[in-house]
């Protein structure tokens, strides 16, 4: 299920939300009973979108569930060797199931392109929401090896920790620490449940108005071959890639968020404005924050991070982005985007860190804009060889530097590409400060449920599929 | 185990003041007040900030901000209510005109398409195909793209003086090659026949003038030479391009909301097509006269914009002869070629014959010892009534629907001349011409 969906928003969220708040907290007022109502919408809600692959979704959660208190009885019984045997037992079992279903294909075919061999990977399809479960499965059971949480007894809040269905299929990933102790003590409130409703909201929008049609100018752009359009018209599909990625990801996070505050959960931010970075590195502190921090805090961290000597600091850096890449996708043109940012992330650390404060502002801001662009194309691209087509019609390999189709592009997306912009820097922020907090407060009554009007009308609109003439 | 709890326990207490407080300051929407309000506290000139009557006016400041934020939300939430109520309330409805389809009905629910996921992706077709309100929903929808500077609505240019363009399909040279190879298989498998062939060019090419700003389409005079010089040498082939974009007032030779041609545009292509066919049309007194001013075609209804009437025009030649029609499959006869009920649905084009129909025979009283048989689109229901005087049959087949045998047909109505006559978008997508060869 998705939430940009009819059966999400008129049926399931609904139905949920009035189970959870008239039977677990105006009835039971039971955390117990909040927790098993959700766990059970959440795999309501993830058995729709996967009816076969959630069986596998319940034995990780079966399975780690009891490694993990395994883990710990074997702690504090001093049995601190089969307590490691029991933790490396889990993360291989882990990364064994999310390598099989997302990676095992890949792996297949560059094994049959190195050595001439044809061996037939199994035509998987990819479990929804697999990255994103698997290492919040992780982050438990790390985080209990290493003593920074305490065990979780009851199987049901643990299997609501992975499975929760505001950030199930897109994260942000949650760290098991951050969510402990709600996941036992929370507190709905009406002003929590209008903040997360109003913030939701926002996320939909961003998501049906403004990404899904940037997204279409995109793919219009990409449906031409690279070597047959106008640079122009490539650097307006890249735009709008760059806006609709973002709108995409933050509002599915802005979504998650939302929900989880409806239902009590504060989860932490996943973006933060990421296209006024002034560097590549203030832009991975703006962008998927989630992921980075996880990333730093079980793989950078433990190989020893910035402590060690500068090769080796490097090699972490290197290891540590070619991972993010792939688990981004499995295809070189990840592991390129991957690795892109690492050497990027690695030249402004040793490079450029005495320059970068002495260059103007305007400079920091558009160069930084203009890589992340860049990196964009790779992240887009169908395979490696179409991005480097793409950058080369971005950079003047195209047929012409304007043609009538980027006007046409142009003339037809002005509209949205200005709201597009406008929305994805906090410039509307300063401009809505400047007028008294009591009027924007009043403006927001009509402004969001119009706001969530125009969702719908976006929303339903795209199911409009009219059968051409050929009857007639 | 004293750490665990402790570092547990820090992190709790920063989330109590989070579960115990409404404070609604966080980064939503990017309106930060807490750090506007540090900010404001920084700059200004040292004021009591502590003040009883400024903190109590900053609580009551935030508990309307509440009020308002709760507001917001229930009125959002009653819209969602209302939308689930109303679809479920509704009628489920069976059939969209507009979108020219069938739409989706309440799922069975069965095991194994649950398991295969057909079950739910069924469960979401239904709700939105049956959410309420979904025709107004679309149409603003339209309005919105409109206004934000769109010039195309499902496919559908929204050229100048509305009037609307289908999009072109495109040219797939292989896909041409196979079906250019099947009219030529049949016509060297009949050689006693005369094989004409004639392919209709757009409205996009002939009114390009009247596209959006910047659209620029392939030449589809080019593209009709093309295919012309793929056809084997025994088969005439036919230039109606050349007249219709010759023709005074081009406007009238499309319709603005139809990718059909006019029937004016017909009886142009007539003079071109008779001369191949060597069929004497000098003779003959046509009649024109409008039979709807209210038509609103496939164009209009794709895309949702019908703001703009078309005028149909039937053209006939005023003659002694008679005729009859006879629809093969359908086990239907009729004496005209013209299907009057049809102007009273929402397809007027069908005044022409009433539809496509796999075959239709027409007999008449004319004394030849020519039968042509025409092998079209829709584009020739509106020029077929201006031949009714010239062959003793005509047999009109739609090969999208033709499930027979074309050499049968042939032998059984003694066929001497057959005409290919194609809307060139038309042409280009449709494969069923290939099924004829079987």
């Amino acid at each position: 299920m998705v939430f940009s969906s009819s059966t999400f928003l008129i049926a399931f969220l609904p139905i949920t939300v009035l189970l959870y708040y008239l039977v677990g907290v105006k009835l039971t007022k039971n955390i117990k009973v909040k927790n098993l109502i959700l766990l059970i919408a959440s795999l309501i809600f993830y058995a729709w979108g996967e009816p076969v692959y959630i069986v596998l979704m319940i034995i990780s959660i079966i399975f780690n569930f009891y490694i993990g208190k395994d883990i710990d009885a074997s702690k504090k019984s001093g049995q601190h060797r089969n307590a490691k045997r029991s933790f490396i037992f889990s993360i291989v079992f882990n990364l064994a199931v999310l390598g099989f279903f997302k990676y095992f294909g890949f792996l297949i075919d560059n094994v049959n392109g190195i050595l001439h061999t044809h061996i037939e990977a199994p035509q998987l399809a990819l479990p929804i929401g697999i990255s994103f479960y698997t290492f919040q499965i992780m982050s438990y059971v790390i985080d209990l090896y290493r003593g920074e949480t305490e065990v979780q007894e009851c199987i049901i809040p643990f299997a609501l920790y992975i499975s929760l269905f505001p950030q199930l299929i897109a994260g942000p990933i949650v760290k098991y620490r951050d969510i402990a102790y709600q996941l036992e003590n929370r507190k709905e409130s009406l002003n929590k449940a209008s903040q997360g409703i109003t913030r939701f909201i926002a996320g939909l929008a961003k998501k049906l108005i403004l990404a899904n049609t940037l997204g279409a100018v995109y793919t219009s752009v990409q449906a031409t071959p690279a070597t047959k359009i106008s640079t122009a018209t490539a650097w307006l599909g890249i735009i709008c890639y760059t806006l609709q990625i973002y709108f995409d990801f933050s509002g599915y996070s802005d979504m998650a968020i939302g929900l989880g505050k409806i239902f009590g959960f504060k989860f932490n931010e996943n973006f933060n404005y990421p296209y006024i970075a002034d560097s590549v590195t203030d832009f991975w502190r703006r962008w998927h924050i989630s992921l980075s921090t996880w990333f730093k805090e079980y793989v950078y961290i433990p190989l020893g991070g910035n402590r060690k000597k500068t090769p080796r600091v490097i090699l972490n850096l290197l290891i540590v982005w070619l991972l993010t890449g792939l688990w981004h996708g499995a295809a070189w043109n990840f592991i390129i985007w991957g690795l892109y940012y690492g050497i990027l992330l690695i030249i402004e650390k040793y490079l450029l860190s005495k320059i970068l404060p002495k260059v103007p502002k305007v400079i920091k801001h558009a160069l930084t804009l203009l890589l992340v662009m860049i990196g964009w194309v790779f992240f887009s691209a169908p395979s490696l060889g179409e991005a480097f087509g793409y950058l080369g019609a971005m950079f003047g390999a195209g047929t012409a530097f304007a043609d009538a189709q980027s006007s046409y592009i142009f003339g037809s997306n002005l509209i949205l590409l200005i709201v597009g912009i406008f929305c994805a820097t906090p410039i509307y922020k300063s401009i809505v400060n400047k007028f008294k907090p009591e009027s924007v407060d009043k403006l927001k009554i009509i402004a969001y449920p119009l706001l969530l009007i125009l969702c719908i009308i976006f929303m339903i609109s795209e199911t409009y599929n009219p059968f051409l003439y050929f009857r007639f | 185990m004293i750490e665990e709890k402790n570092k547990n326990k820090k992190r709790t207490s920063e989330y109590d003041s989070f579960i115990n407080s409404d404070d609604y300051t966080e980064i939503e929407l990017g309106v930060s007040r807490a750090r506007d309000s540090e900010r404001k506290q920084r700059t200004a000139p040292a004021r009591s900030s502590t003040a009883p009557e400024s903190e109590k006016k900053r609580a009551k400041k935030d508990k309307n901000a509440n009020y308002y934020l709760l507001l917001a939300a229930a009125i959002s939430v009653l819209i969602i209510f209302l939308c689930s109520f109303l679809t479920l309330i509704i009628k489920d409805k069976e059939y969209s005109e507009s979108e020219k389809r069938y739409l989706a009905q309440k799922p069975k629910f069965s095991f194994s398409t649950l398991v295969d996921g057909s079950y739910t992706r069924d469960v979401e077709s239904y709700l939105s195909d049956q959410f309420a309100a979904r025709g107004l929903l679309v149409r603003t929808r339209t309005a919105i793209d409109i206004f934000a500077g769109k010039k195309e609505i499902n496919g559908i240019y929204i050229g100048k003086k509305h009037r609307l363009f289908e999009k072109p399909n495109e040219y797939d040279e292989k896909e041409i090659e196979k079906t250019l190879k099947c009219i030529n298989d049949l016509s060297k498998k009949n050689k006693k026949l005369k094989t004409y062939f004639t392919l209709v060019p757009d409205a996009s090419h002939i009114l390009k003038d009247y596209l959006p700003n910047n659209v620029v389409l392939p030449d589809e005079q080019k593209q009709i030479k093309t295919i012309y010089s793929g056809l084997d040498k025994s088969i005439k082939t036919i230039d109606v391009c050349t007249p219709l974009m010759k023709a005074k007032e081009p406007e009238t030779l499309y319709y603005k909301t139809d990718h059909h041609w006019s029937t004016r545009a017909a009886r142009i292509a007539l003079k071109p097509i008779a001369e191949q066919l060597g069929i004497d049309i000098s003779k003959t007194n046509f009649k024109t006269y409008p039979v709807s001013n209210k038509f609103k075609g496939t164009l209009a209804a794709s895309s949702g914009l019908y703001n703009a009437n078309d005028i149909i025009e039937i053209t006939y030649p005023n003659s002694k002869q008679k005729y009859y029609l006879d629809y093969a499959d359908e086990e239907k006869q009729s004496a005209s070629v013209f299907d009057a009920s049809k102007l009273d649905t929402k397809n007027q084009y069908e005044v022409f014959f009433g539809g496509n129909f796999a075959q239709i025979n027409i007999e008449t009283t004319v004394k030849s010892d020519r039968i042509l048989m025409i092998i079209k689109d829709s584009y020739a229901n509106c020029f077929v009534p201006m031949l009714t005087d010239y062959y003793s049959e005509i047999v009109m087949l739609d090969p999208r629907y033709f499930q027979g045998n074309i050499e049968d047909v042939i032998k059984k109505e003694g066929v001497t001349d057959v005409l290919w006559l194609y809307n060139l978008n038309t042409f280009l997508a449709d494969s069923s011409i290939r099924t004829l060869a079987e």
